[in-house]
């Protein structure tokens, strides 16, 4: 028998008209071109740096193909001079049946090439760094030759994943329902620099569409991991999901995924083909051609790190702080259990504990599906939609 | 100052923390009547990962819980109370344990992989480390060794630690390698290397690394393998503990003395193997997955820090997911499991609760751990007598648990029988740390507190058409109940004996089959001391066979799957 017990707390998904604190920081140290108290908007500039990429890389070509080190610039697919991609073939031979490739592992010019050693130098450039304010907002603070502190007044939706660059625009809702899939043919002139509201999922296709038309984002409840991995494939070649996902995926940084893509790709549920949270998408439709900002955290390990989407307002106003939330009845909230994921439920109880299958006491919630009926679901399995 | 060692003194009154990136125990102990017991177990979700990032959260929400549960103050102005106090509130020791803070990230270049390299990636996988292995990180990358796929192995898993070992290759090959990790592996993340060479290579990792790493040197002509592993071993173990007093959350627990969760668990594992003589293995999921096994042949410890079914489930795409997914009894698509891995690294802390999922959970337990039992180099079915499961795996896969401890340590004991017993407090790793401190109080609460039997599972061996009887048995229990019956090929049964009760139990296998490793067709008689102990589960017949094969044909192997699921989770026979 499940006993009452002190409500643990949700921060819940979507957060409507609250005051957050959003943190804008350069990749190194720079100039802050704002001041507290300055009002910002999406496009404006807060600061400015110039990003070193990194040191020089030595690429010892001729032992990567076991050749003489005279012979490698034969086998340069560009000249000394050039400018690589990251992951493009500075060079490629052949060994046997089989094509070997040497990449570059930066994005970086190939400054030269020892012929008496075949060793290749790369020299990552230093690029110039304009940190926009991506929301609506006031400066509430400055982080000393970093960045800034935003005060944003608005609203907020949790996403899962977020793959590409922090990025804004006005949002346009390309499907009619939370569990509709965006097809390429759905896809028009129309999305150009917006943000786009797309259902279910998307494969392959749509994003090269959306990017061929010049999309800035799109929002979906997931992905495929296969999808993903096609969209990313370079010379054909798929990455991996042992690569692609463990850790802190290198080579396919969030910079990488957006980089000549330019793509930002927001997730609000998980993996696979799951709706859309159905408040999630009738929240997002009720803000159609209002500018959305899809904020993605970098330097973290995409698995791990969670993307934000603001709806901001022009001039944040109160002083309502986001407030955790205890469960009730009548709550709604989505589970999160990979079986269940995505599916929205309405609360019956507040968390109580209740004894589990080995004896030690749980923390559970009474939930009742779409269709009636009602079970007891893990605390740990549940997050609050809207309170 | 968290000790690491020392004398202790005699303790009535104990709490001992035991913390993961999943789960926060405070577990309480005391002297009652005379024998230290376990009081209580205050348990709370881990709070240092998002979005708290504040691990004293989860301790607090432990202990409130452990205060409410137990109704002694343990805590006073956010220290521990201690000694404890004629009211019964306050505790005279405290111990911590677990894996509080993120393992040990442990980089591994061989240019010579064999022996001293098995031999090192063990050691490793000893201590509470996430070891990167550079050759797995070119396997899955369809590279070699090259000076890009050095940066690319070292950008992505960034070890702290590199261990480098030398072998006997060309000195040119050596020095370019270690180059281009003078070139990078600064950048991300490492600060300390440790050198196998000789001498004349030692020299070189000298001079191309000196200004970038902190170096250590062993010269493997010197030493033996196992003297330089212990070595390793202890100086892992080292840089583990030594980074605790830097976690501010413990600053409550300072006077505490911190064991690891390895160290922990095989104190308890050689304890019962030691005094008990039991042939055990012990299989924990929770945070990464732990695997100890005691026998008289010697002792295997595993601790995968990067594979488990939650935050570690994106390490198994590497897995052969068509391998995982037979043990699943429904149709299910690679990528319907790759998603379903990658949704529970996701959000790891959620609990499986629907029936669907445990299944799932059953397969990837099943392959994950055969997979790390056969990376540390066991080849052979485990012969053991005694498996002690972590409470997490109950919680994971329900009651299919049984099967899927047996099938993932690919058990077939030499007796015949195998008792499983379940941890159900998830205490293994507080007792093992209690031990280091305070043996004698450890022991007692083993012996009176620790494990609540699960069953006793008879294993049959051998092969024979699906369906055909292998098998007659006489069953008596100590109440004198007598039953005969029959076992076919592939059936499991269940037959209920209470926990506290015993069963004599004889069986007449036909001839191609075996009890456990006595020979084909022999009969065995388990009576007396041999008699086999309820549980949960009463008695298991597990009729399978061994290695467990599973029909190819779909519909075959989900029936099949689904009849052994029932014989768990349906009324006993």
């Amino acid at each position: 028998m499940a006993s009452e017990r002190q409500a643990a707390a949700y921060e819940p998904v979507i957060v409507r008209d609250a005051v957050f604190y959003v943190e804008r920081v350069l990749d190194a140290d720079g100039e802050i071109l704002v001041r507290p108290g300055d009002r910002v908007e999406p496009a404006g500039q807060l600061a400015s740096a110039m990003v070193a990429e990194g040191r020089p890389l030595l690429l010892n070509i001729a032992r990567e193909f076991d050749m003489e080190p005279e012979a490698v610039s034969r086998y340069l697919t560009r000249p000394v001079g050039s400018e690589f991609e990251e992951g493009e073939p500075i060079a490629r031979a052949r060994r046997g049946l089989r094509s070997v490739t040497c990449r570059a592992p930066v994005s970086a010019p190939l400054m030269a090439l020892d012929e008496a050693t075949g060793v290749a130098t790369l020299v990552p450039q230093s690029h110039p760094q304009q940190l926009s304010a991506a929301v609506y907002g006031e400066v509430e603070s400055v982080i000393e030759r970093r960045g800034v502190s935003l005060r944003v007044g608005g609203s907020r939706v949790d996403g899962i994943i977020g793959l590409g660059r922090d990025t804004y625009g006005p949002l346009k809702v390309a499907v009619d329902r939370a569990d509709r899939e965006l097809t390429a043919d759905m896809v028009d002139s129309d999305f150009r620099q917006s943000i786009v509201l797309a259902g279910m999922t998307l494969g392959t296709s749509a994003l090269r569409k959306l990017i061929e038309v010049g999309a800035r984002g799109v929002i979906v409840g997931s992905i495929s991991d296969s999808e993903v991995r096609r969209y990313l494939a370079m010379d054909d070649r798929e990455p991996s999901s042992m690569i692609l996902w463990r850790r802190m995926p290198a080579e396919f940084t969030p910079q990488h995924m957006s980089g000549s893509h330019g793509l930002t790709v927001f997730v609000t549920e998980g993996f696979g083909r799951r709706r859309m949270a159905q408040p999630v998408f009738q929240f997002l439709s009720g803000h159609e051609n209002q500018i959305v900002s899809l904020l993605i955290p970098r330097d973290a390990d995409v698995m791990s790190a969670r993307p934000a989407l603001y709806v901001s307002r022009e001039r944040p106003s109160g002083d309502e702080a986001i407030q955790r939330v205890a469960v009730r009845d009548g709550t709604l909230a989505r589970l999160t259990d990979p079986e269940h994921l995505a599916m929205v439920v309405t609360c019956r109880s507040g968390v109580t504990d209740s004894p589990g299958k080995t004896g030690v006491l749980r923390e559970v919630v009474d939930v009742e599906f779409s269709n009636g009926t009602r079970t007891l679901v893990p605390a740990t399995s549940l997050e609050v939609l809207i309170p | 100052m968290i000790e690491t060692a020392g004398q202790m003194s005699t303790a009535n009154a104990v709490l001992i923390l035991d913390i993961d990136q999943a789960v926060t125990r405070a577990v309480l102990c005391d002297v009652v009547e005379g024998s230290a017991r376990l009081v209580d177990v205050g348990e709370a979700v881990t709070t240092a990962g998002a979005p708290y990032f504040e691990m004293s959260i989860g301790i607090s929400r432990a202990m409130r819980q452990l205060e409410d549960q137990s109704g002694r103050r343990l805590m006073e102005n956010e220290l521990v109370i201690s000694p404890s106090r004629p009211d019964g509130d306050g505790v005279d020791r405290v111990f911590i344990t677990g894996v509080p803070v993120e393992p040990n990230r442990i980089g591994l270049l061989s240019l010579e992989p064999g022996e001293l390299t098995h031999v090192l990636r063990t050691a490793v996988r000893r201590t509470v480390s996430n070891l990167s292995e550079a050759d797995d990180h070119f396997r899955w990358s369809e590279t070699s060794l090259s000076p890009t796929s050095v940066e690319g192995w070292l950008r992505d898993s960034r070890p702290t630690t590199l261990i480098l070992i030398a072998g006997n290759g060309p000195v040119n090959d050596w020095r370019a390698a270690l180059e281009v990790i003078a070139s990078v592996a600064p950048e991300y993340g490492a600060t300390q290397g440790i050198v196998i060479a000789d001498e004349e290579r030692q020299q070189v990792a000298a001079e191309v690394l000196d200004d970038s790493l902190e170096l250590s040197g062993i010269d493997p002509q010197s030493y033996h393998p196992s003297e330089i592993s212990s070595a390793v071993e202890s100086e892992l173990r080292e840089q583990y503990a030594g980074r605790l007093p830097q976690e501010p959350s413990l600053q409550a627990f300072s006077s505490g003395m911190f064991v690891d969760r390895m160290q922990g668990v095989e104190s308890v594992a050689a304890f019962l193997h030691r005094r008990m003589g039991r042939k055990l293995a012990v299989l924990g999921t929770q945070a990464g997955t732990l695997i100890e096994v005691a026998t008289g042949h010697g002792a295997v410890s595993v601790y995968r820090g990067d594979i488990d079914t939650g935050a570690g489930a994106r390490s198994l795409l590497q897995l052969s997911m068509p391998d995982i997914a037979r043990w699943v009894p429904s149709q299910m698509t690679e990528d319907e499991l790759r998603h379903w891995l990658l949704n529970r690294s996701l959000r790891p802390h959620t609990r499986v609760f629907g029936k669907s999922d445990r299944a799932i959970a059953g397969g990837v337990v099943r392959e994950a751990v055969s997979h790390i039992i056969r990376s540390a180099g066991v080849d052979d079915m485990l012969d053991v007598d005694l498996i002690i499961l972590g409470r997490e795996l109950m919680d994971m896969t329900g009651n299919d648990a049984i099967l899927v401890t047996l099938d993932a340590l690919r058990t077939l004991p030499s007796d015949g029988v195998v008792m499983l017993s379940v941890d159900r407090d998830g205490i293994i790793a507080a007792l093992g740390a209690l031990s280091a401190g305070e043996p004698d109080y450890a022991r007692e609460v083993i012996e009176n507190d620790f494990l609540s039997p699960l069953g006793s599972c008879i294993v049959f061996h051998g092969q024979a058409q699906h369906g055909n009887r292998i098998a007659d048995l006489e069953i008596e229990t100590d109440e004198g109940e007598r039953r005969e019956l029959s076992l076919d090929y592939g059936e499991v049964r269940c037959l209920p004996l209470p926990e506290g009760r015993t069963a004599t139990v004889t069986i007449h296998p036909t001839s191609s089959i075996s009890v456990g490793r006595f020979s084909a067709g022999e009969e065995v008689t388990f009576e007396g001391d041999q008699a086999l102990h309820g549980g949960e589960f009463g008695i298991v017949l597990d009729g399978r066979g061994r290695p467990c094969e599973l029909p190819s044909d779909n519909e075959s192997r989900i029936n099949t799957l689904s009849r052994w699921s029932d014989a768990f989770n349906q009324e006993r026979d």
